[in-house]
C-alpha cells in the first residue's frame, strides 16, 4: 500500500503564501501529472512531497503514515531531477548503485541489480562512463535507473524531459510510459507541457496561482475543462474563445451572437445549462477539431493563414472577429485568401462566464 | 592604398572576410612576453648565473665558480633548514586547506539558511589576509608571548590551564609559526573554495538527500571530488606561497630558538644579507624554486583534466 | 586647485615671500633652498630630523637650518632609511660601489667595518684636528680609522649595555656572575620571572652576550680578521660564558622564555609590568624607563655595569651610529663631515645619547645626572664589535648557538662545533 495523499499541504515563504492548502490523492500505482504554467507552485509541491522544502502547514502521507517530519531520506520516495543531478566523478554503474549503499547487499548482488536496472533501460554499454561522457537521453535514463533501484514507494520527476530536444523528449515521453506499464510505481510527475501531461497521465493535475484548478483523468479535463484557464491551458493549438452574447430567440430558441453578428444556435442538448444566461455576455470556446470545412449552409470565412502538418492541417480563418484555429483532417487543404463554408461542433463548445472565468454547466 | 590594388582587393575571394583573423599571435602576445621576461625571467636567469660565480655583496666583480654551489648544498645547517622548511610547509598547508575548507562549508552552510552575519565572517577572515606578514608576525608574538602578562597564556592561566612554551621551546615554535600562517592563509583558501562550493550544483546535494545521504557521505561523495580542483590549484599556490614565506618568521620568531624555525627562504636571505653571500643566495634560491617546481608539478598530475572521461 | 588655497598662494607671493622661503628650508626630502647651486645626498635614519617625536624633529630642523645659512649655496638631499638594518646597509654598499650611493650617510657602527673593507669611504682627515681625534674613546678612534690613520667616519654617539635592576628588589648592584645568578633567584623566590635578555634571533643576543666573552678577554678574530672565537683558549673562555647563560636558564635564574626575546621593548615590558626586577638593556632604556613607568616605580631602577666572572673582569657592547662620505667631491666631503659635527655635538645633546668624545661629557649639562657617571664609567670598559665584514655570520652562529643551548636543543661544545663550522665556510666564501 503506497498510497501519497496531500492534505492540505500550503508553504509559505516569510508572509508570502504560494500554495494554498493542496488536497491530491495519488492511488497506489496511479501515474499523476501536476501540470501548469511556471510559478504556480506544482514544483513547490512536489519537493514538498520529497522533503526537499518544508511543509508549511497540512499532512503528507505516503503509505498511509505522516512523513511531514522526515527527511527526504527518511521518505522513501526518489527523484528525477530537471538536469538530472548524476554525481559527475561516478561511473553510470556508480550512480545507479550509490541509492543501494545502506541495503547490506553483496558486491555480486549489488552489480546484478545495477545491470537488471541498466537492461530495463538499455544502458548496459554505459555502465563504465562518466555522465560527462553521456547525451542528454542517456543521462536521463541513468537518472531513473538511480530512482528505480531502489524500489521506493513514490517516484517523483521535476520535468525530467524539458532539457532534452523535441525528438528525444518524445521518445522519452513513450519510455516511461512503458516503463510505467511494466514496473508500477504510484509516481508524481511535474511538467509545464500540457502535451506531456496529457499524453502520460493517468490523472491530470492542472494548478494555477498555487491552487488545483482541476484535477481529473485527461479526456475529462479537456473535454470538460472547469475554468477559462484549463480551457485554455489544456490542448495544443489552443482552444478558440470568442466574445458572445447569449441571446433568447423570438422562437424560443437560444443564439450564441458572435461580435462580427455571426448567430449561432445553442443545439438542444446544451441548451439546459445555460438557460439562465440568455441575455448575458458569455466567451464562447471551440476546439480548433470541431471546426471543420465542408460545403453547407454554415457560416463562411476567409482563409488568413494555412499551416500543414502532414496528417494535419491548421487553417487560421477570420471567423467571430478574431482569427480562429481549425485542426482540418484528410487531404483537402485550402488556400490563403479562400472563402469557406465553415460546420462548427457546438455539441462540444465550451462557454464561459467572463464574470468568474468559470465553464457554465461545468461541476 | 594605390588605385591598382584596390580592385584586386575587391575581386579576390572573401576567403577571410568576416571570419577571425588571420592565426598570427606573435604581435599580440609580444607585449606580455617582453614584460614577463623583464620582470620574472631575467630575475631567474641572473640568479641562476650568480649561483655560478662567486659573486659577493661587497664584491662585484663575479668571475665563474662552483664553490658557491658546493658551499652551500654541503653546508651542515642545510638539512636542518630543509626539515624545518618541510614541517612547515606541510603543516600550513594543511592547515589552511583544512581550515579554509571548514570556513568556506560554515559560510556556505550559513548562507543556505539565511543566517545573518555571514558577510562579515567572511569579511573578518579576510582581513586577517591583508594583514602584512610582518605585522602578522608581530601580532602573533604579542599573543604568545610567554611573559606573565602574554596575551594566550595569560588566558589558559585564567581557565587553569598551565603556560605553554610557545616560541622559547624549539618544538613549539615550529607549531606556533605555523598557527600564525595557517591564521593569516587561511582567509586565501576560504574564499577561492568558497567560490567553488558555490558553483556546485545544488540539485547534487537535493539528489543526495532523496537517496538519505548523511553529511559526511555528502562531502565525501560530492563536495570533495566536486572541490578536487580547487584545493590542488589552492594547494598548489599555498606551497608555492607558504615555501616562500620568511617574513611571519622573521618576526615572529627570527629563525629561532638556535635554528628551529629557520625556513629555506629565510636561510637564503639570512646569507645573503648576513653573509653579503650573492653567491650562496642565489644557489639556495634556485633551490627553492625547484624544490616548488617540483611539488607543484607533483600537485598538478592529479588536477582532473577536462574533456576526459 | 580650491579656492583658499589659490588665495594663500597669492598672498604668500604678493607679501610673504621671505616667510615661503623661510618654510621650505626643510622638506621631507630636502634641507636648504631647492635651487641652490650644489646639492649633497644624506641618507640618514628617521630618528632625528625626521623624527615622529615633534620635539626632536623641530631641533634638528632649527640645526639644519642654521647649517644651511652658514653654507650658502648648499642643499642637502635627504634620503630616509628604511627600519629594515641589514638590508639596508648591504644595499647601501652596493649602490656605492656601482656609484650609484649617497654623498654622505649614515652607517651603523657594526656594519663600518664592511665599509671600510668595501673600499668606499672617503678621508675626512683635514676636517679634524689631533686634540679632536684623541678625543674620541680609544674604541671609538679604533673604529673609524684605517691602517694608515686615515679619519673614515665620525662616530657621532655610542651605546652600551648595562644590568637594570629595581633596587626595591635587588637593592645591592650584582657585580659577578654569580651574584647575578644568586640575586635573580632570590627574586623568582619573591615571585619574578628573574633576570631577562635578548635570547631570540636577534643581533642583541649576539651582542648583549659578547661582553661575557670580552669580559675574560676573549676574542672574536684575530689581527688579520680570522674568526678565532672557537679556537686556542678563545674556546673555553667561550664556552664558559655560553655555559653563564645555560646556567642561568637551567638554575631558573632566568626564565627559558629568554630564547624567545627579540628586542628590548619586552623587557622594557616585563618592568612596566612589574614581573622582572633585573635586566639587561641599553644604556638608552633609562630614559625610556622613566618616560614609560610611574615617577614613583621609575625611581626604584637603578643601571649598574654588567656582571663579569670576576668584579675586576668586566666589559660591555658598544655600538651607536658613524655618519661618513662615499662621495670622491672634497667639496661634498667638507660637507659631510660638517654635517657630522653638527650630530657629534648639539644633536648628541638635544637627545641625551652617548657622545664619543670625552669632552663633551663636560660640556653639555644633559650629562649632569647620575646615569651618565654609570654609563661613563662602563664605557672604560667598552668593547666594539670587531671591523669585519664576517661579522654579521658570527653574530648570526652566536644568536642560533645560544638559543639552542637554552632551549636544550644542543649542548655548548657541540652547537660552539656547528658554529665554528659555519662560520669558517662563510668566511672562504668572502
Amino acid at each position: 500500500m503506497s498510497e501519497l495523499v496531500l492534505d492540505g499541504i500550503s508553504k509559505s515563504f516569510g508572509d508570502t503564501e504560494v500554495v494554498h492548502g493542496i488536497d491530491l490523492t495519488v492511488a497506489e500505482n496511479e501515474f499523476v501529472v501536476l501540470v501548469g504554467p511556471s510559478g504556480c507552485g506544482k514544483s513547490t509541491t512536489l519537493r514538498m512531497v520529497a522533503g526537499l522544502e518544508a511543509i508549511s502547514s497540512g499532512e503528507l502521507r505516503i503509505g498511509g503514515e505522516r512523513v511531514n517530519d522526515r527527511s527526504p531520506g527518511e521518505r522513501d520516495v526518489a527523484m528525477v531531477f530537471q538536469n538530472y543531478a548524476l554525481y559527475p566523478h561516478m561511473s553510470v554503474a556508480q550512480n545507479i548503485a550509490f541509492g543501494l549503499r545502506r541495503r547490506k547487499l553483496s558486491r555480486a548482488e549489488r552489480d546484478a541489480a545495477v545491470l537488471e536496472v541498466a537492461k530495463l533501460l538499455e544502458i548496459e554499454p554505459l555502465l563504465d562512463r562518466r555522465p560527462r561522457a553521456l547525451s542528454g537521453g542517456q543521462r536521463q535514463r541513468v537518472a531513473m535507473g538511480r530512482a528505480i533501484i531502489r524500489d521506493p514507494q513514490v517516484f517523483l520527476f521535476d520535468e525530467p524531459l524539458s532539457n532534452l530536444d523535441a525528438r528525444l523528449r518524445l521518445q522519452m515521453r513513450l519510455e516511461i510510459k512503458r516503463l510505467h506499464a511494466r514496473k508500477p510505481v504510484t509516481t508524481l510527475y511535474v511538467t509545464h507541457d500540457q502535451t506531456e501531461a496529457m499524453t502520460m497521465a493517468d490523472r491530470v493535475v492542472v494548478m494555477n496561482e498555487g491552487r488545483i484548478e482541476q484535477a481529473g483523468p485527461p479526456m475529462e479535463i479537456y473535454r470538460n475543462p472547469r475554468t477559462r484557464f484549463v480551457a485554455e491551458f489544456i490542448g495544443a493549438p489552443a482552444v478558440n474563445l470568442f466574445d458572445a452574447r447569449l441571446t433568447g430567440g423570438s422562437d424560443d430558441g437560444l443564439w450564441i451572437e458572435l461580435a462580427d453578428g455571426t448567430r449561432l444556435s445553442v443545439p438542444a442538448s446544451r441548451r439546459a445549462g445555460c438557460e439562465s444566461y440568455a441575455g448575458q455576455p458569455v466567451v464562447f470556446g471551440l476546439r480548433p477539431e470541431d471546426i471543420v470545412i465542408e460545403a453547407g449552409d454554415g457560416p463562411v470565412a476567409p482563409v488568413q493563414m494555412v499551416e500543414t502538418m502532414g496528417a494535419e492541417t491548421l487553417a487560421y480563418l477570420g471567423f467571430g472577429g478574431t482569427e480562429a484555429c481549425a485542426r482540418l483532417t484528410g487531404d483537402s487543404v485550402p488556400s490563403r485568401g479562400d472563402q469557406v463554408h465553415l460546420r462548427l461542433g457546438l455539441e462540444r463548445m465550451i462557454l464561459i462566464d467572463p464574470t468568474t472565468d468559470r465553464v457554465i454547466g461545468a461541476a | 592604398m594605390t588605385a591598382t590594388s584596390a580592385p584586386r582587393r575587391a575581386a579576390a575571394p572573401p576567403a577571410t572576410g568576416g571570419g577571425p583573423a588571420p592565426a598570427r599571435p606573435l604581435p599580440w602576445l609580444l607585449p606580455v612576453l617582453f614584460f614577463i621576461g623583464l620582470f620574472y625571467l631575467w630575475p631567474i636567469i641572473d640568479a641562476l648565473r650568480l649561483a655560478f660565480t662567486d659573486a659577493s655583496l661587497l664584491d662585484r666583480e663575479a668571475n665563474f665558480s662552483l664553490d658557491a654551489i658546493g658551499a652551500m648544498l654541503g653546508s651542515a645547517a642545510l638539512g636542518t633548514v630543509l626539515r624545518n622548511t618541510a614541517v612547515f610547509t606541510l603543516g600550513s598547508v594543511f592547515g589552511q586547506l583544512l581550515l579554509g575548507l571548514a570556513i568556506a562549508l560554515l559560510v556556505v552552510r550559513g548562507e543556505r539558511n539565511n543566517l545573518r552575519g555571514m558577510l562579515v565572517l567572511r569579511t573578518l577572515v579576510l582581513a586577517a589576509w591583508v594583514i602584512p606578514g610582518i605585522a602578522n608576525g608581530v601580532i602573533w608574538q604579542m599573543l604568545f608571548s610567554e611573559a606573565p602578562f602574554g596575551a594566550i597564556n595569560s588566558t589558559l592561566r585564567l581557565v587553569g590551564i598551565p603556560p605553554v612554551a610557545w616560541l622559547s621551546n624549539p618544538d613549539n615554535a615550529m607549531m606556533s609559526a605555523i598557527i600564525a600562517t595557517v591564521w593569516q592563509g587561511t582567509a586565501y583558501s576560504m574564499i577561492l573554495l568558497y567560490a567553488a562550493l558555490r558553483s556546485i550544483d545544488d540539485t547534487l546535494y537535493e539528489a543526495a538527500a532523496v537517496d538519505a545521504a548523511t553529511p559526511w557521505e555528502r562531502l565525501w561523495f560530492i563536495t570533495l571530488p566536486e572541490l578536487r580542483g580547487a584545493l590542488l590549484v589552492n594547494a598548489i599556490l599555498i606551497v608555492i606561497m607558504t615555501l616562500n614565506t620568511f617574513d611571519v618568521i622573521i618576526s615572529l620568531t627570527g629563525g629561532g630558538p638556535g635554528r628551529a624555525t629557520e625556513v629555506l627562504a629565510l636561510y637564503a636571505y639570512n646569507t645573503v644579507f648576513y653573509n653579503f653571500d650573492l653567491a650562496g643566495g642565489s644557489v639556495l634560491s634556485i633551490l627553492l624554486m625547484a624544490i616548488s617546481l617540483t611539488l607543484a608539478a607533483i600537485v598538478a598530475m592529479f588536477l582532473p583534466r577536462s574533456g576526459r572521461p | 586647485m580650491n579656492r583658499p588655497l589659490i588665495v594663500s598662494a597669492l598672498a604668500l607671493a604678493i607679501g610673504g615671500a621671505p616667510a615661503l622661503a623661510q618654510e621650505d628650508m626643510v622638506t621631507r626630502d630636502r634641507v636648504g633652498p631647492a635651487d641652490a647651486e650644489n646639492a649633497l645626498t644624506f641618507r640618514l635614519t628617521a630618528y632625528d630630523l625626521y623624527s615622529s617625536d615633534e620635539a626632536t624633529a623641530t631641533a634638528f630642523e632649527e640645526l639644519f637650518i642654521d647649517f644651511i645659512e652658514d653654507n650658502p649655496g648648499w642643499r642637502i638631499d635627504t634620503q630616509l632609511q628604511t627600519g629594515n638594518l641589514n638590508q639596508e646597509q648591504a644595499r647601501m654598499i652596493e649602490q656605492a660601489q656601482a656609484g650609484r650611493g649617497p654623498d654622505c650617510a649614515m652607517v651603523d657602527s657594526s656594519q663600518l667595518a664592511t665599509y671600510k673593507a668595501a673600499g668606499v669611504l672617503s678621508p675626512m682627515n683635514e676636517y679634524f684636528t689631533e686634540d679632536e681625534v684623541a678625543d674620541f674613546f680609544p674604541y671609538v678612534r679604533d673604529g673609524i680609522t684605517d691602517d694608515a690613520g686615515n679619519i673614515l667616519a665620525v662616530w657621532w654617539f655610542t651605546d652600551l649595555r648595562v644590568l637594570y635592576r629595581n633596587t626595591e628588589v635587588v637593592p645591592e648592584a650584582p657585580q659577578t656572575w654569580e651574584e647575578l645568578k644568586t640575586a635573580a633567584l632570590e627574586t623568582v623566590d619573591e615571585g619574578y620571572e628573574g633576570v631577562l635578555f635578548n635570547g631570540g634571533r636577534t643581533e642583541g643576543t649576539a651582542f648583549d652576550w659578547l661582553a661575557n666573552f670580552w669580559a675574560q678577554g676573549g676574542q672574536l678574530v684575530n689581527e688579520a680578521g680570522e674568526p678565532v672565537f672557537y679556537e686556542g683558549e678563545n674556546r673555553e673562555l667561550f664556552l664558559e660564558a655560553v655555559r653563564y647563560y645555560e646556567d642561568l636558564v637551567e638554575s631558573g635564574a632566568a626564565p627559558a622564555r629568554v630564547t624567545s626575546i627579540t628586542t628590548y621593548d619586552d623587557m622594557l615590558a616585563a618592568a612596566a609590568a612589574g614581573t622582572t626586577a633585573l635586566f639587561v638593556g641599553g644604556n638608552w632604556m633609562y630614559a625610556q624607563i622613566q618616560s614609560t613607568l610611574p615617577e614613583e616605580e621609575a625611581a626604584k631602577w637603578e643601571a649598574s655595569e654588567l656582571p663579569g666572572p670576576t668584579a675586576d673582569q668586566r666589559a660591555t657592547g658598544t655600538g651607536g651610529w658613524t655618519i661618513a662620505a662615499l662621495t670622491d667631491d672634497p667639496e661634498k666631503v667638507r660637507m659631510c663631515a660638517a654635517i657630522a659635527k653638527l650630530y657629534l655635538g648639539p644633536g648628541n645633546a638635544f637627545q641625551a645619547l652617548l657622545p664619543t668624545q670625552a669632552s663633551l661629557y663636560e660640556e653639555y649639562d644633559t650629562y649632569a645626572g647620575p646615569e651618565f657617571e654609570v654609563f661613563s664609567a662602563a664605557l672604560e670598559n667598552g668593547q666594539a664589535r670587531p671591523g669585519v665584514a664576517i661579522y654579521p655570520e658570527i653574530s648570526n652562529q652566536i644568536q642560533i648557538l645560544l638559543g639552542e643551548v637554552m632551549s636544550g636543543a644542543a649542548e655548548p661544545e657541540e652547537a660552539l662545533d656547528a658554529a665554528a663550522e659555519a662560520v669558517e665556510a662563510a668566511y672562504a666564501r668572502q
